[in-house]
């Protein structure tokens, strides 16, 4: 290595103990490169080390205590996170329950209108007949709505309706009372 | 330099994976004054960098379980207060805050007390002619005794940037020190 690459090399070397022996060879015998790495040296001492930035024991428990408080404060704060996720829920909860209450109290009202067993299919207790026995979905919703309040004597002609629609009304009403 | 019992931290960190805070705190007692050297060089702001040395270890003990092993805890530690360094210096732009940190050194001894002021007040004068991430290399390599390999995954730079940005940061210091009659 010439000099130049020495020096470079030196350069990476501050605050090492130890020089690798080809560089240590080469200052043995080069009176710039050793004054060079005496400059290096002295800067490293003038750098001093972290010892220098010692905080005092009240300062660093003061500290840990902070650090203590701010993480039990993030993990409540976690807590309650959860805890108000969780309650989001409690009024979309509590609007289901309702309704599925006023829609099995509709039904039994409904049933006892029943003809031939079957609930009596007027306008607002077919929706909730349908809704309470679980078979209202987007399609059947938009089958029922169409049915009764596109038709206002209730009377539908079967080509009014989708084949899904027609299919579904078949197979689970009797489409006679309905059209 | 730096000098960390390492098996006493990986005793404690086994603790502190199991949620024991108080092995969690110990590691802080035995880690804050590193850490809070690195940020104070970095950002030389006294409230500044013991902020970010709490908000270290807060992320530490948030992260714990992302901390794999694949290089020593207390490396792991420079590297969140680096990033926490820079992305401070990044937000606020670079400037050289007030030095009172210095007056909390604790000592029993005037003359010695004043001799350290002077010897930090020279380290954050030449600290402060660096570039945040010259300063940063040069704190990681100097100071903490990182290997350059691990300077480079720790900042995230290829080797041979790091030892170009450790040698200019010698170059430059070399300089002041010699303008300044620091280094004969």
């Amino acid at each position: 290595m010439n000099c130049q690459q020495i020096k470079d090399e030196l350069m990476l070397l501050v605050g090492s103990d130890q020089l690798p022996d080809e560089i240590q060879k080469h200052l043995d015998t080069c009176d710039d490169c050793r004054k060079f790495w005496s400059e290096l040296v002295s800067l490293a001492e003038s750098m001093g080390t972290d010892d220098e930035f010692r905080l005092d024991r009240a300062t660093i428990e003061a500290a840990v205590s902070n650090i203590d408080r701010r993480i039990d404060l993030r993990e409540l704060d976690r807590v309650v996170e959860v805890g108000a996720s969780w309650k989001a829920w409690v009024p979309a909860a509590a609007a289901m329950f309702l309704l599925v209450g006023i829609s099995l109290i509709v039904y039994m009202v409904g049933g006892f209108g029943d003809r031939n067993g079957q609930a009596d299919l007027s306008p607002k207790d077919s929706t909730w007949v349908i809704f309470v026995n679980g078979e209202l979905d987007a399609l059947d919703e938009n089958a029922v709505a169409y049915i009764l309040h596109q038709s206002a004597s209730y009377e539908m002609l079967a080509e009014d309706l989708t084949d899904e629609e027609l299919e579904y009304l078949e197979n689970n009403f009797d489409v006679e009372d309905i059209l | 330099m730096v000098k960390i019992d390492n098996d006493r931290i990986n005793n404690l960190l086994a603790q502190a994976r199991q949620g024991d805070r108080q092995a969690f705190s110990e590691i802080v007692r035995i880690m804050m004054n590193p850490v809070v050297a690195l940020t104070y060089k970095m950002t030389q702001e006294k409230d500044s960098a013991l902020d970010l040395a709490q908000d270290t270890f807060i992320s530490a003990w948030e992260n714990l379980d992302s901390f794999k092993g694949e290089s020593r805890f207390y490396s792991w530690i420079y590297r969140i207060a680096a990033n926490k360094s820079l992305n401070y210096l990044k937000r606020e732009g670079r400037k050289v805050g007030d030095r009172s940190l210095t007056e909390q050194v604790a000592s029993e001894n005037p003359a010695r007390e004043l001799e350290q002021k002077e010897l930090k007040g020279r380290i954050l004068s030449f600290m402060s002619q660096l570039p945040p991430q010259q300063r940063l290399v040069f704190e990681l390599r100097f100071y903490k005794q990182l290997s350059f390999e691990e300077v480079a995954g720790h900042t995230d730079k290829a080797l041979g940037t790091v030892k170009t940005l450790y040698r200019e940061a010698v170059k430059k210091l070399r300089e002041v020190a010699l303008a300044e009659g620091w280094a004969q």
